[in-house]
């Protein structure tokens, strides 16, 4: 693995920065521009991918905590920490983007729906395995704690959603998202490249974050040998 | 033109994010990978015999 | 031995403990009392009668309870820290499952006794008595409760286990029961309207539905979180 990895990387790093080209491109130069919104609905290009692929990263997240859980291997966990820090980037960028995107779009820079609420909630459970990790005195125990919480947070997710969605049922937004508009082509193929480019940066960033951590691991183990040799 | 700033800034956040996270990896991976080889140097001279 | 004899075992352990000093019915209470005047202050009873006390006093009432919870469970795991009582636990011949119904149980009779005080006070204090169906408020209070006992003797072992307390607790307890305490105050706001239960039958029943999950869910991992770190 360790020989492997600088070409599976650089790979991975060189399709990503091609395909956020090529989605650019798109974007910028092919896209027609809304009628309504105006150019500034070209974030929505970005958003959408990003916030995609932290959904993405909490199904990795849940996939790798139940594989560590289950068999005990680091490499699970590796992918549970690479896709629990991946995906809380992932989560502030939506975060950050969306609120960017809304106030020329509705007038507001913040609303309670559904969606943009479990985006929050969501951000605040990544971190709190973060946080909860960062406490934990050995790899083994920050491995368990990070496996337990990611289970408990990515069942989670779809209960917040659910819930939040029929609690606004209760308030109806008055201004906000509403049903979307239709896509021109140019769009849709604009979209669909975006999507492409972040998934495979998202790949990229989650192979790096695993190597890290496998490199963390090594270091730990030869710390634990160094010190019995003495 | 305010429409323009939003869509500036939107890109820009999500590139600058990017890039420091890239940032922070590289700085993580770079220090650990330092200390490792350094170990290893030091286990090596300790005990050459050894597996 | 038996799940529910474990389970009982310690949970009538715990609450044995609490029955001597009431240490942790008298802080948490204690707590709550202050965060209810605190709420007293920052929304004014010409306020609530303006917006009408059903749609104010449930979130009192809940922030106050989830609050409260922080600080009690964290206390009730507190007693296990000392001499390590909990690898103690882990250790024992016993169902992992059954510690956590155990200390479950024991958190959430402390949470119901300081209901029992906290919610007549809430009503009394924000002048929400007019309309209010007690049953159905009883039924709401008991079904929540249980929900976030469970979910705060998960998170609780793990922030102990962590050698960490009430802030860490509210960081991972506090999002994932967004569904619980949002179900939580739409029930509560139709059992002070006097609604029949009906009218929010759904969350209800949904509510009900994670408690069984948050259940199984934390019987399959407590295993892991008592494991020796």
């Amino acid at each position: 693995m360790t020989r492997r990895f600088p070409l599976v990387y650089g790979t991975l790093l060189a399709v990503s920065a091609l395909g956020i080209a090529l989605a650019l491109a798109q974007i910028f130069l092919v896209a027609p521009e809304e009628r309504v919104m105006g150019a500034v609905q070209k974030i929505f290009y970005i958003h959408v991918p990003l916030a995609a692929v932290t959904f993405l990263a909490v199904f990795v997240l849940l996939v790798g905590a139940l594989g560590y859980l289950t068999t005990g291997r680091p490499v699970w966990d590796r992918l549970a920490v690479a896709a629990c820090e991946v995906g809380w980037v992932f989560c502030t960028l939506v975060l950050i983007t969306g609120p960017i995107w809304a106030k020329p779009a509705w007038g507001v820079w913040w609303t309670w729906e559904a969606k943009i609420t479990t985006t929050l909630v969501l951000w605040l459970l990544l971190a709190g395995i973060v946080v909860a990790r960062g406490y934990a005195t050995t790899p083994e125990q920050a491995a368990r704690v990070g496996a337990v919480l990611g289970v408990v947070a990515a069942l989670d997710v779809p209960i917040v959603y659910k819930a939040v969605d029929w609690w606004r049922g209760q308030h109806p937004i008055v201004f906000g998202p509403g049903r979307g508009d239709p896509l021109a082509p140019g769009m849709g193929r604009a979209l669909l490249l975006s999507m492409l480019a972040v998934t495979v940066l998202f790949s990229a960033l989650v192979v790096l974050r695993m190597r890290l951590a496998a490199l963390e691991e090594a270091l730990a183990a030869a710390e634990d040998a160094a010190g019995r040799s003495w | 033109m305010k429409s323009y700033a939003f869509l500036f800034w939107g890109y820009l956040v999500v590139w600058a994010g990017i890039v420091l996270y890239l940032a922070f990896l590289g700085t993580r991976l770079a220090r650990a990978g330092r200390r490792l080889e350094a170990l290893e140097r030091r286990l090596h001279e300790r005990a050459p015999s050894a597996r | 031995m038996s799940f529910l004899r474990a389970a009982s075992a310690i949970a009538g352990k715990d609450l044995r403990i609490e029955g001597r000093t009431f240490r942790t019915a008298a802080s948490t209470g204690l707590f709550a009392l202050v965060v209810l005047v605190v709420f007293a202050f920052a929304f004014d009873l010409d306020t609530v009668r303006r917006l009408g006390a059903p749609r104010v006093v449930p979130g009192v009432l809940w922030v106050t309870l989830s609050f409260a919870s922080i600080v009690g469970l964290t206390r009730a795991f507190e007693i296990e820290r000392q001499r390590d009582a909990l690898t103690a636990l882990a250790l024992a011949p016993v169902d992992r499952g059954a510690v956590f119904a155990g200390k479950g149980l024991a958190s959430l009779a402390v949470l119901l006794a300081l209901e029992l005080v906290l919610v007549p006070l809430t009503l009394i204090f924000f002048d929400a008595t007019d309309t209010v169906s007690l049953g159905a408020l009883a039924l709401v209070l008991l079904l929540h409760t249980v929900g976030l006992a469970e979910l705060g003797t998960l998170f609780g072992a793990v922030a102990s286990r962590l050698g960490r307390g009430e802030a860490l607790l509210a960081i991972l307890l506090l999002p994932a029961a967004t569904p619980l305490l949002l179900s939580a105050v739409q029930c509560t706001k139709g059992a002070l309207a006097g609604d029949p239960l009906s009218e929010n039958a759904r969350w209800m029943l949904v509510t009900a539905g994670c408690d069984v999950l948050y259940f199984l869910v934390a019987l399959l991992v407590f295993e892991s979180v008592l494991e020796e770190g």
